[in-house]
């Protein structure tokens, strides 16, 4: 009888002891709620956009340079010999952390089926002769691709905008270069809406090409080349127009041209194509150049460098 | 035993006493709080109700959604009903809070159009011609018989009758990649002028006989010595004097050109000082002054004048112009301004009129310039109208000008503006805007209606005070004629950069192009409508393209 007093003592105590440890949260404490987890990028590049002209007001100077790699090139993909504007080399920008946006260039088959492909003519980068435009997609994807440099036999295929779209959907953003490339401005828009790659695509084509996309759709977002600020704040009446490509001169001692922008509420994106290659030898004054430019977005087939030394700046 | 039991249930009674949930405590996923939203109709109009629909995932529930639509109007809940009243684009963000505080905004812009004219007035379709590829700024040319010229970017010149059958066509231009911009001219004798060529290296002067027979091809272009000749021919008209037709190129070292209209031997080429020719070469003119000057507009930028007997006498050698205005910042074209320039008496003074933007960017700018001098004599900024790579001008019977403008998205800044330029910064007497870009030269009629049609395929004529006459079409117009709805079946929708042509017994004519959802735009359509309020073109110095109906770009 006393064994079971004390069995029943001890359970009671044990039992009392489980239950009332949740107890602590009804006696006035604060639950334990999780946190927002930040993503390492914004979820859309419209609010990005938005969010950084506020940011810097047309005063303030940019608190972060956002990487794009040129035709998805990044200095692990080149060294892997990846072909440009396939999509192993998209992987390797994903998975590398420090690519904001990938550059892609965009034609049609002679059959209407949108390929990544730069050149006009598949020869630089597969192992074929002819334009694309001359090609059917079929006989494109018996092509073999290759880094413009060498022609050993990779085994990987020209791939379609839509496979883009579906690897790099919810993970990077893109910039569609389709300038001088004939692509039907309806069978591109359209593609965008069906993927659901509104939020993350950007087009980057002539004046009278990039409007109409945004008759179709003022969210669809255009990406223009410009020489001076005025031809910027010609785009005013297009919503989608924020960030605009010009050309820094790198030869010169200073350029203030993206500061101007920046005073008219117009963010920019230029090139370090082929200085980019400087830092392989440890020279990294044309990268200070565009640092000191104030230039908000930089394309450059070596992401990983950029990253590194923008970092130490307090730019990444 | 019994009370063993009893102390059991007592502990667990206590046990769920104390491990029952409160009643808001919140749910959380340990996922990122993201939010988005779609727009039911964007561009929507004024007066159209649009219904915006939040979703929101993740961080800790419940949320709160508000919504803020441009900078003035912000409704809470996350299912929203909202019909605009004022058109314009709205920066739409929507801003989700979770019950931890968390916190996302997600924009999109919607643009909100303004409600659509509606169709009045009469027109009719006398006839419909298809001509093959797209139509851009090539309007028809109208002989004295009657008969119709017109060519589209598939570099096919098309000779229609009178009655809307094809007499010919030919091709001008096969070279890959070039194509036909240019409006033909035509001579008192029938002669046809055309250039062709837009690729660098393949332009072309042509001169056609009525019959279609070629009667000379000029392709003794210019270029500095220094430089490899590769011409190109873009939309300028062949200005016809006496002796001579006058036209320009682009490509390298583009300029000016004057040849034997009977033979089409080289006559002189323009240079300046240095040697070189007009920035870009020649964009729009060449125009032809009853003072003796030759005006045009340049490639890239600057408007310029020459001597025309100096020209004249040149013995096929190269002439410095007379004059240049606005090649330099901040008064330089923007862009490459397609629009064709005119003539207008101002105080007196022939002046060279037009409109275009430049690098100011204070909007579209009508100009009146002294054809003498190149000075300038007044300058108006339609300062509520965006920046244009087309638009022209024709010129009333009072002398004023009226200009075509481009619109912005939501906003209802396009149509045309009328502008008075006796002051040196002119004024502006009448306007109608609506939100349509209008690319094209206007035409004046013989009772001072002004004539114009825009790029979403609509034909305008508004009164002299630009009080709307006529809203109509040109689709439904085409569609609606039993005639035509089966050859022009696929005419998905009309784009119009072409200007329309009045003819002497107020027949109109003009080209527009079927702008598909594709963009291939394969073929475009030559009409000849009618107005009941139109009976002929205005007596004035520059009514339509070209001045005249077979446009001779000479000032009456």
């Amino acid at each position: 009888m006393k064994v079971l007093k004390y069995i029943s003592l001890a359970l009671f105590s044990a039992v009392l002891a489980l239950g009332c440890s949740g107890c602590s949260e009804q006696q006035g404490e604060e639950p334990d709620v999780p946190q927002q987890v930040t993503p390492s990028r914004p979820a859309d590049l419209m609010t990005l956009f938005y969010e950084l002209i506020e940011q810097q007001a047309g005063v303030n100077p940019r608190e972060k340079v956002y990487i794009v790699a040129h035709r998805a090139n990044t200095r692990e993909g080149i060294n892997k010999r990846l072909p440009e504007n396939s999509l192993e080399i998209i992987q390797v920008a994903i998975e590398s952390g420090v690519v904001d946006m990938i550059e892609v260039d965009v034609r049609p088959t002679k059959d209407g089926v949108l390929v990544l492909m730069h050149d006009a003519s598949v020869a630089r980068t597969t192992n074929g002769t002819k334009n694309v435009s001359d090609m059917t997609y079929a006989e494109i994807q018996e092509l073999d691709m290759n880094r413009e440099d060498d022609k050993v036999v990779t085994g990987i295929k020209v791939p379609t905008l839509k496979e883009v779209f579906e690897l790099c959907k919810g993970k990077m953003f893109i910039n569609l270069d389709i300038h001088s490339k004939n692509v039907p401005v309806g069978q591109l828009a359209a593609l965008i809406q069906e993927c659901g790659m509104t939020d993350q695509v950007m087009i980057y084509s002539k004046k009278e090409e990039l409007v109409e996309y945004q008759s179709i759709d003022p969210n669809i977002i255009i990406h223009p080349y410009v020489g001076t600020v005025a031809a910027a704040l010609e785009y005013k009446q297009y919503p989608g127009a924020m960030l605009f490509q010009y050309g820094l001169k790198y030869d010169q001692d200073s350029d203030n041209f993206a500061r101007d922008m920046r005073a008219a509420g117009c963010l920019t994106y230029t090139n370090i194509l082929n200085y980019d290659k400087q830092m392989l030898n440890g020279n990294y004054s044309y990268l200070q150049k565009f640092v000191n430019s104030e230039t908000d977005f930089i394309q450059t087939d070596y992401a990983e460098m950029v990253h590194e030394y923008l970092d130490t700046e307090g730019l990444r | 035993m019994k009370r063993f039991a009893l102390t059991i249930m007592a502990a667990f009674a206590v046990f769920a006493a104390c491990t029952e949930k409160g009643p808001d405590s919140g749910t959380g996923t340990g996922e990122p709080l993201v939010a988005d939203f779609t727009i039911s109709v964007n561009p929507c109009k004024v007066g159209e109700e649009v219904e915006l629909k939040a979703t929101a995932s993740g961080g800790v529930t419940p949320y709160t959604f508000t919504w803020e639509l441009g900078s003035d109007i912000r409704l809470e809940g996350q299912d929203q009903k909202y019909t605009f009243e004022k058109n314009g684009a709205y920066v739409t963000k929507l801003t989700v809070v979770d019950k931890a505080g968390n916190k996302v905004e997600k924009r999109k812009n919607l643009v909100v159009n303004p409600a659509e004219v509606k169709e009045q007035g009469t027109v009719n379709l006398l006839w419909a011609g298809k001509v093959t590829g797209y139509n851009a700024w090539s309007s028809p040319a109208v002989a004295d018989d009657g008969s119709v010229y017109a060519t589209s970017q598939s570099s096919t010149l098309y000779k229609f009758s009178a009655n809307g059958d094809l007499v010919w066509e030919k091709v001008i231009n096969n070279v890959e990649g070039s194509n036909t911009q240019g409006t033909p001219s035509i001579d008192a004798d029938g002669t046809v002028f055309i250039g062709t060529g837009t690729k660098n290296g393949s332009a072309k002067v042509y001169a056609f006989n009525p019959d279609g027979t070629e009667k000379w091809v000029f392709t003794d272009f210019w270029c500095a010595p220094t430089q490899t000749l590769s011409p190109s021919y873009n939309s300028p008209i062949v200005g016809i004097g006496e002796n001579n037709v006058y036209f320009g190129n682009c490509g390298t070292a583009g300029t000016m050109i004057a040849a034997d209209k009977a033979t089409g031997a080289r006559v002189a080429w323009q240079m300046n000082e240095k040697g070189g020719g007009p920035a870009g070469g020649v964009r729009s003119g060449v125009i032809i002054t009853k003072g003796g000057m030759l005006h045009w507009g340049g490639g890239v930028y600057g408007f310029f004048g020459a001597s025309k007997n100096t020209v004249d006498g040149a013995n096929n050698s190269g002439v410095a112009w007379a004059w240049s205005t606005w090649s330099a910042s901040p008064d330089r074209s923007l862009n490459n301004n397609q629009g064709a320039i005119a003539l207008a008496t101002v105080g007196g003074k022939t002046c060279l009129v037009g409109v275009y933007t430049d690098e100011t960017n204070n909007g579209p700018k009508v100009y009146a310039l002294d054809s003498a001098t190149g000075e300038v004599v007044s300058t108006y900024y339609v300062t509520d109208s965006p920046a244009m790579d087309n638009g022209s001008v024709a010129v009333t019977a009072e002398g004023n000008i009226v200009a075509t403008l481009n619109f912005s998205n939501g906003q209802t800044n396009g149509g045309i503006v009328v502008v008075k330029p006796t002051s040196p910064e002119g004024t502006k007497v009448a306007e109608y805007r609506v939100q349509e870009k209008v690319s094209c030269t206007p035409a004046i009629d013989a009772v001072g209606n002004i004539h114009f049609a825009t790029e979403s395929g609509n034909y305008y004529v508004v009164d002299k005070d630009c009080k709307l006459v006529v809203k109509k079409s040109l689709k439904d117009l085409v569609l609606a004629d039993s005639r035509y709805k089966d050859t022009f079946a696929n005419l998905d929708a009309a784009k119009v950069w072409s200007s329309p042509v009045i003819g002497d017994d107020g027949k109109i004519y003009l080209q527009f192009t079927n702008n598909d959802a594709a963009k291939k735009r394969e073929f475009g359509l030559l009409v000849c409508m009618q107005v009941p309020e139109c009976q002929g073109p205005g007596n004035t110095d520059w009514p339509m393209i070209g001045q005249n109906r077979r446009h001779t770009n000479n000032q009456k």
